[in-house]
């Protein structure tokens, strides 16, 4: 962590310096849009190979600042990522998600599941389809008892 | 602020500045006298009030802990 690089950032600063004001707040906010959500990205990465190589840690409480502003950034990724990913609005109640460029919600998409995968420390995202929910029948409650003794 | 100090009780034994496992109090050398430095990751021990001989470091639970 503490390495000698040639202009150094106190950790502590980083957050409330780049990305408090740039990623979430910003272009991930409560509605989002397809351009803002990859402007955001891309000031994130550039923070992370710009920015994150320079960040020095002095003594044991700027490392652990240090570490959740690594954690907080890895986070605000997944997060802005998945929402670029799903092309639809969803509304309050299920998971949330308001996109202005896609204000309804998209036959595609439905009982569709955005899963990220760190591939080779490339992050994927795929779209799987979950199970059916539904209550249990009165079948389902005779089959346990037939177990039970 | 978790911990406060009274300066004047204080006889400058380093007491609280030795025991503190979270390392939160710093010394001011120019001062001469401990000051707290990180009181935020205060975890609420009370060993600097507990070990303190002259009874000049008091620690407050802050109303947000739960």
């Amino acid at each position: 962590m503490a390495t000698i690089v040639r202009k150094m950032i106190p950790s502590r600063d980083i957050f409330f310096i780049f990305l408090k004001p740039c990623a979430r707040a910003k272009y991930a906010y409560i509605s989002k849009t397809g351009g803002m959500l990859k402007y955001g990205l891309k000031l994130l990465r550039e923070i992370r190979e710009e920015w994150w190589p320079k960040v020095k840690a002095e003594n044991p409480h700027d490392l652990m600042r240090a570490a959740e502003v690594r954690n907080i950034m890895t986070v605000a990724e997944i997060h802005m990522a998945a929402s670029l990913f799903r092309t639809e609005s969803v509304p309050y109640g299920r998971h949330f998600l308001h996109r202005l460029d896609y204000p309804t919600q998209h036959p595609t998409w439905y009982r569709q599941r955005v899963v990220i995968k760190n591939e080779d420390g490339e992050m994927r995202l795929y779209k799987t389809e979950t199970v059916e929910q539904r209550p249990p029948t009165r079948e389902d409650y005779e089959a346990v008892k037939e177990i039970k003794p | 602020m978790t911990a406060t100090f009274d300066y004047e009780k204080c006889n400058k034994c380093k007491q609280c500045y030795k025991l503190c496992p979270m390392d939160i109090i710093a010394w001011d050398e120019g001062e001469d006298r401990p000051y707290v430095k990180y009181p935020d990751e205060c975890q609420l021990c009370f060993i600097c009030q507990v070990e303190c001989p002259t009874k000049a470091m008091k620690v407050k639970i802050p109303l947000a802990f739960w």
